[in-house]
């Protein structure tokens, strides 16, 4: 597949919950916040586990794979910095992990709930983001 | 659970309203203050026994409680606040007033809401800064609008809820809209007009969101036996309650953790609302009056609260049942879709004109009893609201 994604892009500052999870994108890494206590992996990156309250532990690799679970095509851009975008897809997906996170789908394209997903990793903003596309 | 004490002995006695505009051309502080001023008006109580007044607002677009007690004429209160939620608070508003009634912290508390929504700050297109805003607005999903498509989207793959059946929404709303004088969409609209109307964010057209508005509600809250003395019927509150679900996540865009975006607020509200009724249930309902920011909203309330059942809500409004002939009218003054978007504050007050038998051309016959509700995404809040038995 060719294209740029993304033009847009609105800074937003990570904080010192969230700044590990992006230095790994950074590095075209998904790692995911993971609870010792309970075992299981959340979203987004926290001081403790939303599910059991227990101090998040170490974080753990993902593949980023995953499926369709939502999505939404932006026909109007509602902030000036993605005007150049229209349309695009922003793609909520279940990662194998059972977590969902959001991001940018790399080509338009028609969507179906549960269609398989894998990251892909592109720079807006001179920022490195998690964006994704069908697997292969 | 003990129903709480405050039901059934508190009322709504009156609502006020400023014009709805796309440019009121006037302060926040005058809309409030004449929204205000008329529904003391309304229910007939002289500005000096007023002694609370509760209100809402999101990115500091209204002006705080105390400036209204000031603009009413140096008025001193005894309870006072100022809640930073959005389309979650009117019915809650509402319900702190009544519990300050209740509980003796004051006797007359006016709830508002007031915004240049249109010419001031806009909402529906405003970034909100929360702690996981550094997920949302890098990828370009920036507004309310997006997020609540992504419920909406998820509604419609789990329920088979059509594009045509979001449209039956607005179409049913615009039906009441053009019976009421005050709303702003208020043009008929088609379902071929609506199929080719344009998207702002798929599966969202214009038609399924929001009309933004300049303008200002208010209703009075105060206790029943007063309100019988007042001038107009009351409106009991029979019902309340407030729910932050567990799994609302660290802001109101942080819906990562929620486990099922095809339910929003309501279904976890209903349980609580139905119980502190005291034996009310959806079947009792005469009407109800569903927080609206976008279509879908409606739809996956009137299945939350179990007025339908899972899944039959599209059917429900495309069939003609929420229309003022049908088994259950809803949102019977256009909604925020075609009324206008006083974030609710209007919900509530259409509702308590229904039941003092005020609706005009869109009176529904037999209105003594509905439901009200201020919820979209995670966070919520409702009321059950009656005649004076």
């Amino acid at each position: 597949m060719t294209g740029v994604v993304q033009h847009g892009f609105v800074e937003v500052p990570t904080d010192a919950d969230s700044a590990w999870w992006w230095a790994a994108i950074a590095e075209d890494r998904l790692l995911l916040p993971h609870c010792d206590g309970c075992d299981r992996c959340f979203f987004p990156p926290q001081p403790t586990c939303p599910y059991c309250g227990s101090p998040a532990g170490e974080p753990v690799a993902s593949a980023g794979t995953g499926q369709v679970y939502s999505w939404v095509v932006v026909h109007v851009a509602l902030h000036p910095g993605f005007a150049e975008d229209v349309p695009y897809t922003i793609v909520a997906v279940e990662l194998d992990e059972g977590v969902r996170v959001l991001g940018r789908l790399r080509e338009e394209l028609e969507l179906t709930a549960g269609l398989r997903l894998e990251p892909h990793f592109y720079d807006a903003g001179g920022r490195r983001m998690l964006g994704f596309q069908p697997a292969s | 659970m003990d129903r709480p004490s405050f039901l059934g002995k508190t009322a709504v006695a009156g609502v006020g309203y400023t014009d709805l505009t796309k440019r009121s051309g006037v302060s926040v502080l005058a809309l409030a203050t004449q929204a205000c001023q008329r529904a003391l008006d309304d229910a007939g109580l002289d500005a000096s026994e007023l002694d609370g007044i509760v209100s809402y607002s999101l990115f500091e677009d209204s002006v705080p409680v105390q400036s209204v007690a000031t603009a009413l004429g140096r008025r001193e209160l005894s309870y006072a606040i100022d809640l930073s939620l959005g389309g979650q608070a009117p019915c809650y508003a509402v319900t702190l007033a009544a519990l300050a009634v209740s509980s003796g912290m004051a006797e007359n508390v006016l709830v508002f809401r007031a915004l240049n929504g249109r010419s001031g700050v806009r909402i529906g297109s405003q970034p909100f800064p929360s702690p996981t805003a550094q997920y949302r607005y890098p990828i370009g999903l920036t507004a309310f609008p997006q997020l609540i498509a992504l419920w909406a989207r998820r509604f419609m793959i789990e329920t088979g809820t059509t594009h045509e059946q979001l449209g039956a929404v607005v179409l049913a709303q615009r039906a009441y809209a053009a019976l009421n004088e005050r709303a702003i969409q208020r043009t008929p609209l088609t379902l071929d007009g609506y199929l080719n109307g344009p998207f702002v964010v798929d599966p969202f057209r214009t038609y399924d969101c929001t009309s933004e508005v300049d303008g200002a509600c208010a209703v009075l809250v105060t206790s029943l036996d007063r309100a019988r003395s007042l001038a107009r019927p009351p409106a009991v509150i029979e019902g309340a309650a407030w729910v932050t679900p567990s799994g609302s996540g660290l802001d109101m865009g942080d819906f990562f953790g929620w486990d099922d975006w095809s339910r929003n607020c309501h279904s976890h509200l209903a349980d609580r609302l139905w119980a502190s009724t005291g034996g009310l249930g959806p079947q009792d309902m005469d009407f109800a009056e569903i927080y609206d920011c976008f279509s879908s909203v409606v739809l996956m309330g009137l299945e939350g609260l179990g007025l339908v059942g899972r899944g039959e809500s599209g059917e429900f409004v495309a069939s003609g049942e929420t229309a003022l002939a049908g088994s259950l009218p809803v949102n019977t003054h256009g909604g925020l879709l075609c009324e206008g978007y006083l974030h609710g504050m209007n919900t509530v007050a259409e509702a308590v004109l229904q039941l003092q038998g005020r609706g005009g051309d869109r009176q529904v016959p037999e209105a003594n009893r509905c439901v009200v509700t201020s919820a979209a995404l995670q966070d919520g809040s409702a009321l059950v609201l009656s005649v004076d038995a």
